[in-house]
């Protein structure tokens, strides 16, 4: 029970933590107006395809990889 | 099969949020109503993932601002604005949604700046989990090698 309680506290943190980001986003940005409505489909623009998506998947695998690989080499990143 | 420890079940949702971010840089891969309903569920792995390394936070967020190394105060600034970068992508995916919360009876304005806000910030998070994982490479490694022994017997 006292397990539960503490995994329930520290959720609530979490969460505390979150609505701060959340709040000073909506103060930052205002709520979403329909004066700055996007108008492109982007359903349609990203409708998936096989040879788009994988390539896209190892960019951004290859980005990630190479920011960690960069980190570790020049910034010698590590604790 | 051996019940999995603590530190094997951080390491696999560690894995499985590392792939599934990299699914939500690829968007053309999954499609749109795809992307939208894994960003929405990002936030489970995101808890999990914190309240596994909660002995880390609570024993970083009080040590970083009276003694440690600075190693240590910049991964624990770094991890903040990871944090609050994954929550920016997702309160700005929520905002712009136009699959998964109409679907729920939500109405949403797919507002130019928010979209934006949403794009501008992904280089910065890729950077960012590339920086998070390089600081955490020795426990990556350890989590590799433990797998590979529980596999193997």
């Amino acid at each position: 029970m006292i397990r539960v309680a503490r995994w329930v506290l520290r959720s609530l943190w979490i969460a505390g933590a979150t609505a701060l980001v959340v709040v000073a986003l909506r103060t930052v940005m205002g709520p979403a107006r329909v004066e700055r409505l996007y108008r492109q489909d982007e359903v349609k623009r990203f409708h998936p395809t096989g040879g788009h998506g994988l390539g896209q998947l190892a960019g951004e695998t290859f980005l990630v990889v190479l920011c960690a690989w960069g980190a570790r080499r020049w910034l010698r990143v590590k604790l | 099969m051996r019940p999995w420890s603590v530190s094997q079940l951080r390491f696999a949702i560690d894995v499985a949020l590392f792939g599934l971010i990299l699914l939500l840089l690829s968007p053309r891969l999954t499609g749109l109503p795809v992307h939208e309903w894994l960003g929405l569920a990002l936030g489970i792995p995101v808890l999990v993932h914190l309240l596994l390394s909660w002995s880390w936070i609570a024993r970083a967020t009080l040590s970083v601002p009276v003694r440690t190394g600075w190693r240590h105060r910049i991964n624990y600034v770094l991890n903040g604005l990871l944090f609050a970068l994954v929550i920016l992508e997702i309160t700005s995916g929520i905002v712009i949604s136009v699959v998964a919360l109409p679907s729920l009876g939500i109405s949403t304005v797919e507002d130019g700046a928010w979209r934006l806000l949403h794009n501008r910030f992904l280089n910065i998070l890729v950077l960012l989990v590339g920086i998070h994982t390089a600081m955490n490479w020795n426990a990556l490694r350890t989590g590799i090698r433990r797998w590979r022994e529980r596999v193997t017997g």
